[in-house]
């Protein structure tokens, strides 16, 4: 990994629904340069090109997860998962305005 | 002997017998946590006052001569990512300081049904990202061994907890060793179970293909009497992966060992332990290896079999680990965004200013850090994702075919004892680097245990057990016939510096 450039931490830390403040983002480059020895250990490790290559992984046990049935149940935690929101109206949750 | 310091099963035959109350026992914890808890800061919410109203309704049922519960008698602590009802969740950010938990988490309520008395919830690192509680928004829990040391984490709050008597066991969680760590430079054991075993349901998120739910506690007995009670299937159906029938784990172990007072000599015949060479390869610290090495001649002593074998994707296994819990993590923290989940900040233009703003002030370095270098990943290293994925892949094979020459794995928990504030926080790799040993069977999913092994130097070395798929009750075995090792580990014959 390459060292990044502030402007690429800017662009990373925005998908990442983040502001930094440049003091951060020099901080996190620094951080980033450190942390890419994890990636770089990683490039001794073959993989197969394309998905179908790879192999079956290895599971503790051959049950399949079960799936829950698609059906509407009653909840009657619904007031107190409200209670939680961080703005409320009534039964509803404010969310702060999308267009103008 | 501190009444602490019992087993929960002994702790039921002096209440039955009526040599000690419930209120009795119970206050004496909460004054032991009056006294401690300013220095140590294990606990981010206490609900002392509920602690001795159950303990009088305990001591009442008590009177009628009725039954007790698996857990009755017993406290317990809960870490701050798992639900407890009407009690503050705020997996130790500031992005979730109001939040309130509106059901107990699956574990919470199957150890509330057997009678546990909850305590309250314990400090961790932010979102569990951490190996030392340091990275908790609230405050830094310290090594009850030691004050001017750290208890390790993330489960640092619950391993403190454990070792300073604040009741028998703690719920703590495991991504990469978050028990197993903690619970090895605190002095206390910690067991990480089977991945799917016990119900992640009620447990905040942060890598669920790793996160698990397990148990720190004195001493082999409590551990197996919580694993009996919290061992899904869970009655919600969810979150445990594997269908299958209960085990009675505290009961196997009182199979081998009929009297828990008396000698376990032979406790591991029949049972080949392997040594990983590649384990070893890390440089210990000298009280480590010391403590270790002593550790590995007693569990010969105790009828157990050494062999060396070798764990040959070992060295992979830290990167893999990183790659892999940094990428699901993008994808579990994006729900909190002050929108509909977590602080909304107080002033924003746009709907992308208040998402940015409010997770730009909620979350702490540790978890910004790891967000965006998982956003790194996603956007520009997927082929590191794949290749963490096939040393997955490797390293659950690399074990299998070990099991196929052992029983148990031994290992060491961690590569050094417990250190002082900011020794490893200023470097991100360094912090990392604590989770090297423990990380390998939490990547392929399989059960380790952390147990005291030996204190030189006062301060506490953990050796780590790791079993095959299921092999808890062989785990637990091993787990103490290790403890056997310790008799100076009792905590009231360390001296508290």
């Amino acid at each position: 990994m390459e060292r990044l450039k502030i402007d690429e931490i800017k662009k990373l830390s925005r998908q990442s629904g983040l502001r930094l403040k440049d003091k951060e983002a020099v901080k996190l480059q620094e951080d980033l340069e450190e942390l890419s020895c994890y990636l770089s250990k990683l490039e001794d490790i073959a993989v197969p090109e394309t998905y179908e290559a790879i192999e079956e992984g290895y599971w503790m046990h051959k049950n399949k997860t079960p799936l829950r049935k698609d059906r509407v149940e009653d909840f009657d935690q619904k007031e107190r998962l409200r209670r939680n929101a961080p703005k409320r109206n009534q039964n509803y949750v404010t969310v702060p305005k999308v267009m103008d | 002997m501190d009444n602490q310091r019992l087993t929960i099963q002994q702790i039921q035959k002096k209440l039955i017998d009526k040599k000690l109350s419930a209120e009795e026992l119970f206050k004496e914890t909460l004054d032991k946590i009056k006294e401690k808890e300013h220095k140590i800061r294990a606990f981010i919410s206490l609900t002392e006052e509920e602690v001795l109203t159950k303990g009088r309704a305990l001591d009442r049922k008590l009177q009628k001569g009725a039954s007790l519960g698996n857990l009755e008698g017993a406290l317990y602590s809960v870490k701050d990512n798992i639900m407890v009802k009407n009690l503050k969740c705020t997996c130790a950010s500031e992005m979730l300081k109001n939040f309130i938990a509106p059901y107990d988490g699956e574990s919470v309520a199957e150890v509330n049904n057997a009678g546990g008395i909850s305590l309250g919830k314990t400090n961790m690192d932010e979102f569990a990202m951490g190996s030392t509680t340091e990275h908790s928004a609230f405050k830094v829990t310290r090594n009850p061994r030691d004050y001017r040391r750290l208890a390790g984490g993330s489960s640092g709050g619950s391993a403190a907890a454990v070792a300073a008597g604040f009741g028998q066991f703690s719920l703590g969680t495991d991504t990469g060793g978050s028990i197993r760590q903690p619970a090895a430079l605190s002095g206390v054991l910690g067991i990480k179970p089977t991945y799917g075993l016990v119900s992640r349901m009620g447990l905040v998120s942060f890598a669920p293909s790793m996160d698990q739910i397990g148990i720190l506690a004195n001493n082999a007995w409590d551990m197996a009497r919580v694993l009996e009670t919290i061992q899904g299937p869970a009655s919600s159906k969810d979150y445990t992966l594997v269908r299958r029938k209960p085990v009675a784990y505290h009961r196997r172990l009182e199979s081998i060992v009929e009297d828990q007072e008396s000698k376990k000599e032979k406790l591991l015949k029949g049972i080949t332990i392997g040594i990983p060479g590649e384990f070893f390869e890390i440089p210990l610290e000298k009280d480590v290896e010391k403590a270790l090495n002593q550790g590995m001649e007693r569990l010969k002593d105790h009828g157990a079999i050494l062999i060396s074998l070798s764990i040959p994707h070992f060295h992979y296994s830290l990167s893999a680990y990183h790659v892999l819990t940094m990428v699901e993590a993008v994808s579990n923290l994006a729900r909190f965004d002050g929108v509909a989940y977590g602080n909304r900040a107080s002033k924003y233009e746009s709907i992308i200013d208040v998402v940015e703003k409010s997770r730009g002030q909620g979350f702490g370095d540790e978890v910004k850090r790891r967000l965006i270098l998982g956003n790194y990943i996603l956007s520009k290293e997927k082929v590191s994702l794949a290749r963490a994925k096939r040393v997955q892949e490797l390293l659950k094979r690399d074990f299998q075919k070990a099991f196929q020459q052992a029983d148990l794995l031994f290992t060491p928990t961690t590569h050094v004892t417990a250190f002082k504030p900011g020794k490893r926080s200023n470097s991100p790799v360094d912090m990392q680097l604590l989770d090297q040993l423990t990380v390998p069977a939490s990547l392929a999913g399989l059960p380790a245990v952390s147990v005291p092994c030996g204190n030189p130097e006062n301060l506490p070395v953990g050796g780590q057990l790791i079993g095959n798929y299921f092999d808890e009750p062989v785990l637990l075995r091993g787990a103490l016939g290790i403890e056997t090792l310790s008799e100076t580990m009792d905590p009231e014959q360390i001296k508290v510096r």
